[in-house]
This record gives C-alpha cells, sequence and structure tokens, in this order.
C-alpha cells in the first residue's frame, strides 16, 4: 500500500500571447504557486512520492530565472522524492533543461530526473519505471519500448510515461502517440500495477481498468481543456486503486458564441461577463452574432472596456463574429439629428446593413457618431 | 435685434448725447406692408467727419461685449477726453420680443443696470444683467455674424463670409425646407474632424504617427520574432547534431579498438622479416672480413715475388752501364782535340778580317776629308759675294736717308711756288706802276739805288709800298701804293713765307735743287733693290750667319782630321784617287770577312760534339749510382719480410684464407634465400596499410569528439539565452501590438468614413442653401443694375463672379464702386434672409465711390432690406442716401 501524489504538464515559462504584461506575471506566479500546492499536497496526504509525468517545462530554452524559481520551488517540497521525467517539451536531448547548470546546481537531492527506463525504487516492493522522451519527436513513443521490456511483477510497478492515447479525444501533438490496447493489455498481465501519464492538461481517467490516469496540468492553459487545475493522490496497493482529484490552480478559462438581436440577447451577454467572481484570475473570449441598435453597441462596448480591465484577458473570439450595427429609431431619436447629418446617417445605415468590412466600418462610424453626439 | 435709443456720456469728445434710432414717420408709413411694422426701417444717421459717428458704433459694440470691469483696448479707447468722469453708455434694445434698457459705466464707478419692460418685468445688475443679455444675444442672432455683416469705412470692398458662421445657416433652414447646416450638426462635424484628426492630417489625410509607429511596431516585432525563430533553428539544428554524434561515438570507438589490433599482429610480422634481413646483413659483413684478409694475404706474396725478381734485374743492368762508361769516356777524349784545332784557325781568320777593316775606315775618312775641303772653298766664295753686296747696299741706304725729298714733298714745294707766282702776278695788277722816260741823260736814284738812263730809255717800277725816285737832282719823288694793294702785299708775303719755310724743311735752296736731290735719292733706292738682290743669289737661301758657321764647323773639322791621322799612309792627292782607294779597301774588307765563316761554323760543331760525349757520361754514372742504392734499398726490404715469415710459410697462410671465405659466402647465400621467403615487400605494405586504418579510424573518433564539444559549447551558449521564453515574450508583443493595430485602422477608419460622409453631405446642404441668398443677392442686383444682372457664390459664399449683361467678370476684375456695391448688397440680402435673428446693420458710410445714378437705386435696395431688418448707416455725407425713401434721419 502507497500512496503518491501524480501531477504533470507544468510547462514551467510558458506565456500565452493574450496575457498583457501584468496578467502574464500574475498567470506565471500563481502556476508556481499551483507546483508548490502540490508539494504541500503531497505533505497532506503523507503520500510516498512526487510522480511528474512529463514537462516540468515548456521548452528546453526557457529563462534562467525560470529555471532558478522551479528549483526555489522544489526546494520547498517535502523531503521524499521527487520524480522528474523529460516529456516532449523538455526532452532530454543535447540541449535539456535538465543538464543546464542553474538545474543541476540547484535541484535539491531528492528530486531525481529521470534519464533512462531502469527501475527507481521509491519504497519496499514499490518501484518507478521511467520512459523518458530522448529528443522532441522520437520515432515512437519510448513508453513501448520500455512495455515491451517489462515482464509480470509481484510488487508493484508504476510506469511513468508521457504523450497522447490514441482513444482519448483531443488535439495533441500525433508524435508518440500511445495506443489504450497495448497499456490496457501490461496493466492486465500485470506488468504495470499504474500508468502515471502526462500530456493532455484536463485530468482524466484513461480506458476502464481504472489504473490509467492523466492528472492535468495544475493550472489551466488553455479554454479547450476539460478538468485542468488538478493534481492526483493515488492509493496503489496489490490489489486496489483509488484516485483522488485535488484543485490546486485557481485559474479559469471560459469562452462562448452569443447571438444577439435585441437590448435582452444583450443583457445576456452581460450577465455572462459579470459571472466570474475572480475576473483577475479568469480569461474569457466570446463572440457576437447577429445586429445591434447603437445604443446598444454602444452599451456593449463599454461593458467590454469596464470587463477588458478586471479580467486578466477579454478576447475577442474573431472567427465567429459577425455582428452588424444598425441605428434604430430611439437612437436617431437619442442622437436628434438633423440636417445633412441625418442625411449622412441614412448613407451610412445603407452602407453597414451590406456585407465585408465596409459594413464594419460604416457601423464603427456610426458607433463613433453615436459615442459623439450621445456621449456612450 | 433692434436698436431703439443709444446715449453715450462722458465717451471720447461726446459729454451726452442721445440718438434715437427707432424709424420715424415715414418708415412707419412705407414699413406697414413689411414684416415689422414701426420696427423696421432704415435710420441715416448723419454728421460731420469726426462728429461721433463711429464712436456710436463702437459703443454699442463695447456696450454688448465687455462686462463693465474691462480694461480691454476697446474700452479704454471710449475714454473721455478732458473729463475725469467715467464713460457710460446706455441702449435701449428689442431682443426677440424682450424690450430692455441697458446701460454700463467703465473704469470708474463701474456698474451695469438692466431693465427688461417686455414680455416681463425683470431687474438684473451686474455681470447678472451682462450675462444675462449674453444669453439673449446668443439665443436670438449671431454676434459673429452678426460683427461681419458690419461694413466700416475701411473695408468697404470687404465681403462677408457668410458661409463659416452659423447664424445664416440656421436662419437659412428655417426659411426652406432644405436640409440645412445647424448649429448643432456643424458641431457634430467638428467633434468628427477633430476624432479624424487624431489619425490623419488635416489637409493632406495622410496617416500621423499613431498609426504609423503602430505599424512600424507591428514589423519591427515580426522582424524581431523572424531573427529569435533562426537563432532557435540553428539551436535544433545543432541538439540534433549533438544527439547524433553521442550516438555514433559507440561505435567509432569500436571501429578505433579493432582496427589497432590488427594493425599490431601486422607489426609482429614486420619486426620477424626485420630480423632476417638483419641476419643477412650480418652475414655479408663477415665474407667481407674474411676476403680483406685474404687479400691482404695475396697482396704480401705478390710484393715479395716482385722484390726477388727486380732485385736479379737491376744487378744485370748494372753490369751493362759499366761497359757503356768506358766507350763514352774514350769518345769524350776525342772531342776535346778537335774542338782546340778548330779554334785556332778561327782566330787567324779574325785578325785577318780585322785589318781590312781598319784599311777601309781610312780611305773613307780621307774620302770625307777632301770632300769637305772642297765644299769649305765653295762657301767661302758665296759669303764673299754677299759681303760685297751688302756694303753696296748699306751705300745707298745712307743716301737716301741724307735726301729728305720725294715725291710728297716736291708736290707740296710745286704748290707754294704756285701760289708765289699767283699772287705777285695779283700784287702787280694792284701796285701803281711807275714809269719815267728819259728825255735826256740822268740819273735816278730809286730808293737809294742810282739808275742812269739816256733820252729815249725808259725805266719803269712797280710800287708795292712806296717809292722814293730820286730825280737828278731835281727832287725825289715819293711815290706811295694806295690801300688797294695792301691785301695782295699781305698775300704775297705769305705765300713767299710759306715757300721759303717748305724749302727750308726739304733742305733745298729752291725748286730746281728739289728736282735734283729726288732724281738722287731715287737712284740709290734702286742700287739698294739690286744690291740686296745680290746678296740673296750669293747666300742662296741660307742666312749669312749660318753659312759662316758652317764654314767654321768644315775647316775646324779638316783640322781635326788631319790633326789625328796616321803618318804611314800619305793622303791621297784628290778626290778621285781617294775614291778609288776606297773602293780597293772595300774588297778586302768584303773577303776577310767571308774567310772567318767556316771556321767559326767548325769550332760550333765540335763544341757540340764535346757536350753530348760529357752529357752521356754523366748520365750512365747518374744511373748507376742509382741502382747501386736501390739494390741497397730491396736487399734490406726482403730481409725484413722474411724474418716476419718465410716464403714457404707465406704461401701456406694464402690457402688457409681462400678457404675461409668461400665458407662465408655459403652461409650469406643460405640467409638471403630464407629473406626472400619471407617476402617483406608485401608485408611491409600489409602493415602499413593497416597502422593507416587506425590512424583514420582513431581521426574519425577524435573529428567526432571534437565536433561534439563543439556542438555542446554552441548549445550551452545559446540554450542558456532562455531563447524560448524570448520568443514568446515577443510573439506575446506582436500579437498585442497587431490586435491594438488592427483596433487603430478599425477606429481610423470609422473616424474618417464618418468625416468624409459628413463633410460631403454638409457641402451639398450649402449648395442647396446658397440658393436662397443668391435669389435675395441678385433681386437686390437687378434692382441696382436692371435684369441683365447675375452672380455665383464661392464655397463660402460670397460672390466670386459677377454678371453684367452677358459678361461675366471674376469679381478681382470689377471696380471699385461696384465691388463696394456689391459688399453693400451681400449683405443686405444676408440680412434681409436673417430678418429678426439678424442684428443691427450698421454701415459706416459705405458707398464713397459709387456714381449718384446708382445712389438713387441703392436708395430704393435699403428701402427695401429696411422693411426685413433695422439698417443704420453713419455718414458724413447725408446727401448720398436722399433717396432712401421713409427714413428716419438723425443729425448729430
Amino acid at each position: 500500500m502507497v500512496r503518491l501524489v501524480h501531477t504533470a504538464d507544468w510547462q514551467l515559462g510558458m506565456r500565452r500571447h493574450f496575457l498583457t504584461a501584468g496578467p502574464q506575471d500574475r498567470f506565471s506566479q500563481d502556476r508556481l504557486d499551483a507546483v508548490a500546492a502540490i508539494g504541500r499536497l503531497a505533505d497532506e496526504v503523507g503520500a510516498a512520492g512526487i510522480l511528474v509525468a512529463g514537462d516540468v517545462f515548456d521548452d528546453n530554452q526557457v529563462d534562467r530565472q525560470t529555471v532558478l524559481r522551479a528549483v526555489d520551488v522544489l526546494r520547498g517540497f517535502p523531503d521524499i522524492p521527487v520524480l522528474l521525467l523529460p516529456g516532449n517539451h523538455d526532452p532530454l536531448d543535447a540541449g535539456s533543461v535538465f543538464r543546464r547548470p542553474e538545474f543541476l546546481d540547484a535541484c535539491p537531492p531528492q528530486v531525481h530526473v529521470l534519464t533512462d527506463s531502469s527501475p527507481f525504487e521509491l519504497a519496499d516492493g514499490v518501484e518507478v519505471v521511467g520512459a523518458p522522451w530522448p529528443v522532441k519527436r522520437p520515432v515512437q513513443n519510448p513508453a513501448l519500448e520500455v512495455l515491451a521490456d517489462l515482464g509480470p511483477t509481484t510488487g508493484i510497478r508504476i510506469l511513468l510515461a508521457h504523450g497522447g492515447v490514441d482513444e482519448v479525444g483531443g488535439d495533441f501533438d500525433q508524435t508518440g502517440v500511445l495506443p489504450l490496447a497495448t497499456l490496457e493489455a501490461a496493466v492486465r498481465e500485470q506488468r504495470v500495477s499504474y500508468l502515471a501519464l502526462g500530456d493532455r492538461h484536463s485530468a482524466t481517467e484513461v480506458g476502464t481498468t481504472g489504473r490509467i490516469w492523466y492528472p492535468g496540468a495544475p493550472e489551466p492553459t488553455a479554454y479547450v481543456e476539460e478538468d485542468p487545475g488538478r493534481a492526483l493522490v493515488v492509493e496503489l496497493g496489490p490489489d486496489r486503486i483509488e484516485v483522488e482529484r485535488r484543485q490546486v490552480g485557481r485559474w479559469t478559462f471560459r469562452q462562448r458564441v452569443f447571438d444577439v438581436g435585441g437590448s435582452e440577447d444583450l443583457a445576456a451577454v452581460l450577465r455572462w461577463l459579470d459571472e466570474p467572481a475572480d475576473k483577475p484570475h479568469t480569461i474569457a473570449k466570446l463572440a457576437l452574432r447577429g445586429t445591434l441598435s447603437l445604443a446598444d453597441r454602444a452599451r456593449l462596448e463599454a461593458a467590454l472596456d469596464d470587463a477588458a480591465t478586471t479580467y486578466a484577458a477579454l478576447e475577442s473570439w474573431t472567427r465567429h463574429e459577425d455582428l452588424t450595427t444598425t441605428p434604430d429609431q430611439d437612437d436617431l431619436d437619442a442622437m436628434e439629428v438633423g440636417g445633412f447629418v441625418a442625411e449622412a446617417v441614412t448613407e451610412l445605415r445603407e452602407l453597414a446593413a451590406g456585407s465585408g468590412e465596409d459594413a464594419q466600418t460604416a457601423g464603427d462610424a456610426l458607433a463613433l457618431l453615436y459615442r459623439t453626439v450621445v456621449g456612450r | 435685434m433692434r436698436l431703439h435709443r443709444l446715449t453715450l456720456r462722458n465717451v471720447r469728445g461726446v459729454e451726452e448725447r442721445t440718438v434715437e434710432l427707432s424709424p420715424g414717420p415715414d418708415g412707419s408709413a412705407t414699413g406697414s406692408g413689411g414684416t415689422g411694422g414701426g420696427n423696421t426701417g432704415v435710420v441715416i444717421v448723419e454728421g460731420l467727419n469726426e462728429a461721433g459717428k463711429s464712436t456710436l458704433s463702437d459703443a454699442l459694440d463695447v456696450l454688448l461685449t465687455y462686462k463693465d470691469s474691462s480694461k480691454h483696448a476697446d474700452v479704454r479707447s471710449l475714454q473721455s477726453t478732458g473729463r475725469d468722469d467715467p464713460p457710460e453708455i446706455e441702449a435701449e434694445l428689442q431682443i426677440g420680443e424682450h424690450r430692455l434698457t441697458y446701460a454700463k459705466r467703465y473704469l470708474k464707478r463701474t456698474g451695469t443696470t438692466l431693465s427688461i419692460t417686455a414680455p416681463r418685468g425683470e431687474q438684473l445688475d451686474g455681470d447678472a444683467a451682462h450675462e444675462r443679455v449674453d444669453g439673449l444675444l446668443a439665443d436670438h442672432l449671431d454676434v459673429a455674424l452678426w460683427s461681419s455683416l458690419r461694413l466700416r469705412q475701411a473695408e468697404g470692398l470687404a465681403q462677408a463670409a457668410p458661409g463659416d458662421t452659423r447664424g445664416l445657416a440656421t436662419a437659412l433652414s428655417g426659411l426652406s425646407d432644405v436640409s440645412a447646416i445647424g448649429d448643432r450638426e456643424l458641431t457634430i462635424l467638428e467633434q468628427a474632424q477633430s476624432t479624424y484628426e487624431r489619425y490623419f492630417t488635416a489637409r493632406a489625410g495622410a496617416p500621423k504617427p499613431l498609426l504609423r509607429d503602430a505599424d512600424a511596431k507591428v514589423a519591427e516585432l515580426t522582424e524581431a520574432l523572424d531573427r529569435i525563430d533562426e537563432r532557435r533553428a540553428t539551436l535544433a539544428a545543432d541538439v540534433d547534431r549533438a544527439d547524433r554524434l553521442t550516438r555514433a561515438l559507440p561505435d567509432l570507438r569500436t571501429q578505433v579498438t579493432e582496427a589497432a589490433a590488427r594493425a599490431a599482429e601486422h607489426e609482429t610480422r614486420r619486426a620477424e622479416v626485420t630480423a632476417l634481413a638483419q641476419e643477412v646483413d650480418r652475414l655479408r659483413g663477415a665474407e667481407e672480413q674474411t676476403t680483406t684478409a685474404l687479400e691482404r694475404l695475396q697482396e704480401r706474396r705478390a710484393r715479395r715475388t716482385a722484390l726477388i725478381e727486380e732485385l736479379a734485374e737491376v744487378e744485370r743492368a748494372q753490369q751493362e752501364r759499366a761497359t757503356a762508361l768506358a766507350t763514352v769516356v774514350a769518345a769524350q777524349d776525342r772531342a776535346g782535340e778537335r774542338l782546340a784545332s778548330a779554334r785556332s784557325a778561327l782566330d787567324a781568320a779574325q785578325h785577318r778580317q780585322q785589318a781590312t777593316r781598319q784599311a777601309r775606315e781610312r780611305a773613307q775618312q780621307d774620302l770625307d776629308h777632301l770632300t769637305r775641303q772642297e765644299r769649305a772653298a765653295a762657301l767661302r766664295a758665296r759669303a764673299e759675294r754677299a759681303t760685297a753686296a751688302l756694303e753696296r747696299r748699306r751705300e745707298a741706304e745712307a743716301t737716301c736717308a741724307e735726301v729728305r725729298v720725294d715725291e710728297a714733298v716736291l708736290g707740296r714745294l710745286r704748290q707754294a711756288q704756285n701760289e708765289v707766282t699767283r699772287t705777285e702776278a695779283a700784287l702787280d695788277a694792284a701796285s701803281p706802276r711807275v714809269r719815267f722816260t728819259a728825255n735826256r741823260d740822268v740819273r735816278l736814284v730809286v730808293d737809294g739805288e742810282p739808275i742812269d738812263l739816256v733820252p729815249g730809255e725808259d725805266a719803269a717800277w712797280t710800287v708795292r709800298d712806296a717809292l722814293t725816285l730820286g730825280i737828278a737832282d731835281l727832287g725825289e719823288v715819293d711815290v706811295r701804293a694806295g690801300a688797294g694793294s695792301e691785301d695782295a702785299t699781305d698775300a704775297h708775303r705769305r705765300a713767299s713765307e710759306q715757300l721759303r719755310a717748305a724749302l727750308d724743311r726739304a733742305g733745298v735752296a729752291d725748286l730746281a735743287a728739289a728736282e735734283q736731290s729726288l732724281r738722287r735719292r731715287e737712284d740709290a733706292e734702286r742700287t739698294i733693290t739690286e744690291a740686296e738682290r745680290e746678296r740673296q743669289t750669293a747666300l742662296d737661301g741660307e742666312g749669312a750667319d749660318e753659312l759662316d758657321e758652317e764654314l767654321d764647323r768644315l775647316e775646324r773639322a779638316s783640322e781635326r782630321y788631319l790633326a789625328g791621322r796616321d803618318g804611314d799612309h800619305p793622303l791621297p792627292d784628290s778626290i778621285a784617287a781617294a775614291q778609288a782607294a776606297l773602293e780597293t779597301a772595300t774588297a778586302e774588307e768584303r773577303r776577310a770577312d767571308d774567310a772567318v765563316v767556316d771556321p767559326t761554323t767548325e769550332v760550333e760543331a765540335a763544341r757540340d760534339a764535346l757536350e753530348r760525349e760529357r752529357a752521356s757520361v754523366i748520365e750512365l754514372t747518374t744511373t748507376s749510382n742509382e741502382a747501386a742504392r736501390r739494390l741497397t734499398a730491396i736487399g734490406a726490404e726482403l730481409a725484413e719480410a722474411r724474418a716476419v715469415d718465410a716464403d714457404d710459410e707465406l704461401d701456406r697462410e694464402v690457402a688457409a684464407a681462400e678457404r675461409a671465405r668461400s665458407e662465408a659466402r655459403t652461409a650469406v647465400a643460405a640467409a638471403e634465400t630464407a629473406l626472400a621467403d619471407a617476402d617483406p615487400a608485401a608485408v611491409n605494405q600489409l602493415a602499413d596499410n593497416a597502422a593507416a586504418v587506425a590512424e583514420d579510424a582513431r581521426a574519425r573518433l577524435h573529428a567526432a569528439e571534437q565536433d561534439l564539444r563543439d556542438t555542446r559549447v554552441r548549445i550551452t551558449a545559446l540554450g542558456g539565452d532562455g531563447l524560448w521564453e524570448q520568443r514568446e515574450a515577443l510573439a506575446t508583443e506582436l500579437a498585442h501590438a497587431t490586435t491594438e493595430q488592427r483596433g487603430l485602422h478599425r477606429r481610423a477608419n470609422a473616424a474618417r468614413l464618418l468625416r468624409d460622409t459628413l463633410e460631403r453631405h454638409r457641402g451639398q446642404a450649402r449648395d442647396r442653401y446658397a440658393a436662397p441668398l443668391r435669389e435675395q443677392l441678385v433681386a437686390y442686383g437687378r434692382m441696382l443694375h436692371g435684369p441683365g444682372f447675375d452672380v455665383e457664390l464661392d464655397d463660402d459664399l460670397r460672390v466670386a463672379r459677377r454678371e453684367l449683361d452677358g459678361t461675366w467678370l471674376e469679381i478681382a476684375q470689377l471696380s471699385v464702386g461696384a465691388r463696394e456695391q456689391l459688399a453693400l448688397l451681400g449683405r443686405l440680402a444676408c440680412a434681409t434672409l436673417l430678418g429678426d435673428h439678424g442684428g443691427v446693420l450698421l454701415f459706416d458710410d459705405a458707398l464713397g465711390n459709387t456714381d449718384p445714378d446708382r445712389l438713387e437705386r441703392i436708395g430704393a435696395v435699403l428701402r427695401t432690406a429696411g422693411q426685413h431688418t433695422q439698417v443704420i448707416v453713419l455718414t458724413s455725407y447725408p446727401d448720398r442716401y436722399r433717396h432712401v425713401g421713409g427714413a428716419r434721419r438723425v443729425s448729430l
């Protein structure tokens, strides 16, 4: 009976292009905090070791500062073996981050980088076999070779591996994909007691054996992730297994496409924007389809401007955006325009009712006029 | 707005003045059909220059513009001249439906009061009053337009530009159903323009730095990202390379080990072959030693044999030489005797030769002596001839020296003589002549000289100077030459003196003597020539001294010869005899010479023969001595050699050495065969090749290791830079910059579209409402110029061109009068359209250049305009405006 903490895909040094400097700093710091939280979790549950199934770093060429901060967090970990597996982001090639002096010099002694598949004795009768990635694009997943050499065991054997599994959805890199059948066969034949995987950022149980898991990334990194921000606490005996998902991250990604036709629809959008309790740690993306009056558009833009200042990031989902601006009678009444301005408005309305960039520009021009006249 | 009354106190030169400006009874009557009844019309304010017309206008401006507290120059310009009291202005006005009295006092004890009587009573003072009126004005008229419509004297030609102001537009929009350029709309356009100018330049519409910078930033970041991606690619290539090399190293190391093992095997084989070759070398050395020993022994034996043979030969030759020496000594003695006899014969012949030579020499000397004597005699004769000739010549030369007369001297003497003769003749001619003819005997004493005459005889005298003629005792006649003869006398005397002097110089008494002297001289000169020729002939080209020397020498030689001559032989008596003696002696000598030749030859031959025999003796003696020494040496050497080993012992040693060499040769041949069988060339090539293969493998391994080290160094260098995060940071920045750029461009495009659209519609609108203004202007113009008048307006609604009876002219081409009329008409048209929205149209004496005929028509225009708006004309020439019907006239 052994208890472990299983995590992966820290991808330290990652930057998100939609984040500006301040939120990016927050994001980076929180991702380190999440890693620190994993250490505290292991302490809390009395784990015998911490398994990190690949992609500790976002790339082998991360900043020296990133390496030093990561090592600093590792030094705060409890004094139990911490096994780091080189993954496809940080493979064990000639430029490996794990061979850089700033890592080697400061890395605490209980942290071990698995550089080959020789078993690591985690506890009496508990061994961990790693399948480190030697290069970024190997011919096949190194785990397949390791599995082929493993015979049945009476003890507890954990395989620490990295890569996508063919039966699990997701737009992962197809390099080094693992066939689920091979993995499940290894479990069934008792060659492996637990398959600690990494690569997929959503916490996921793979297959039906109950012994193949992705812990997901400790903090979310993209909108598509299903259950990120987790670490797994795994309790493993000769004939039993229990896996618990524990929250370690605090960030949220959310995205939505809205169809709008009037003020009520706009209100739904504004409610959605207002929903998150922790907007500074929320990244949102939305797209609007449909038609808005100038007044509604002004309200929308004001709300979006406000949200952009409170959210960590607010992206326009341009792929799905299809919004037309048309002044309605209320807009015209509000603007009280007469004379030649009224004539100009008529012309712009006709232009905005069309499609393409000109229509968008005309809509923008009307909105600008509306703001100018009505004062937002 | 209507101005009913204006009161000024202490303003400039005005102490107090109230001007009532409501239109008069005429105005009321004519205006009844107009819009404003009695409240519209024209007021003509007349007064002389400086009467204060402009002051009225300025005061109204100040009242409506400046607060009572203002110290503006316009305000201060109103200050009273001469009085301390502050300026006060009070006006009674109608603004819209408000009727009010408005007064301000400036600069001192300032104050403002406002009393509104209609529609509701209202009393205000201070700034509140000012602001109330400001508000009313802003509500009811456009102050800027009002100001622009005023026409001052100084700017009579300028047109108002109503297109830029809003009042007209607002007014027009109320008058027509076209969409207008309202105040609000123009504000919107201004705001749109200002938004537009945030992104684009106002005139050219070029993007401003805001847009350009955003574009530049995107381009810059894209480029930076490309650069960092390139470095990443370089790094990735190095990482691949390092991994490849790392994988390749074990194989390379195995290759090195294997190649080294193979090379070692081949080296062992090479060592074996080398040992065989060394054995061959060693045996060859041994064989060479046996050969050397044998050769040395053989040499010794040959030497001994040669000595023994030489000893026998030398002894035999020595015996032969003893016999030959005896023969040669005998021959030497015979040759000595032959030489002695030949020498004595030669001595005799030589003695005879000597004697004949002396005889021949003596004969020759005798001949020379006689010849010399003969020559001396000839020389002596010539010398004597020459001496005689010289003597003659010297005598003649003395004669020449004595005679001083020559041809030239003689010529001069003859000339002097002629002169004397001529002067004498002249004197005679000039002198009186006295002739005395005696009739009887008589004695005359002439100048003391007595002359006796007989009868019939006469005597005559020429009196040169004076003549004293004593005639017997009768007395004396004294005759004197007259003055006319004195010159001739002088000339004659001078000529005579010159002749005398010339004769003295020539050393002769008279001319005849001179001619004789000359002849003597010529004779002497001929003698000199002849004597010299004779002397030269005698000398025959030699100098006299040379001749004497030669003669002297010959004589001395003869004396010497005679003194030294041997007296045994007589001297020949002639040259011929001497020559004969010489020939005989010469023949004798030649014969004696011939007789010496043979004995000389014989002596030479005998001497040679003796020398030859003597040399043979010496040679034989020398050879014999050498041979004797050689015999001694050979004997010594043989004895020494035999002391080492006897002759038979030496033979045995040679045989033993020959056997030893034969055995050594056999051993060498056997070793060489063994070496050839081992094929050393092949063994060496194989070993060399194996060594090269091993070296190649080491080099490849070394190169790979070095490459790997280098690559790792590069990876460390680049890999430590955190390129990934740098790249991601840049990509993030680029994403933001792109978003910002897109947003900026979107906003800029919207601003441009809005502004362009508004501007276009404003233009269209203005074009439309320009029509009523033009219509009104044309209506007034036709009142002035008839139906042939038309105008075109520009964008600012100013007149651009004017048509009159079919002719269009640009405004600048018009006369001053026409321009001032157009300016007035434009303002009137504008004010007419504004109506109640307009202010008071104040003209400050506007028609200075308009002819009287037009003034009448303008009167009608003013009256018409006055029915729509209040028109106040300030003028010093009220007569100009007498045609304005129904106008109120105020005189200052």
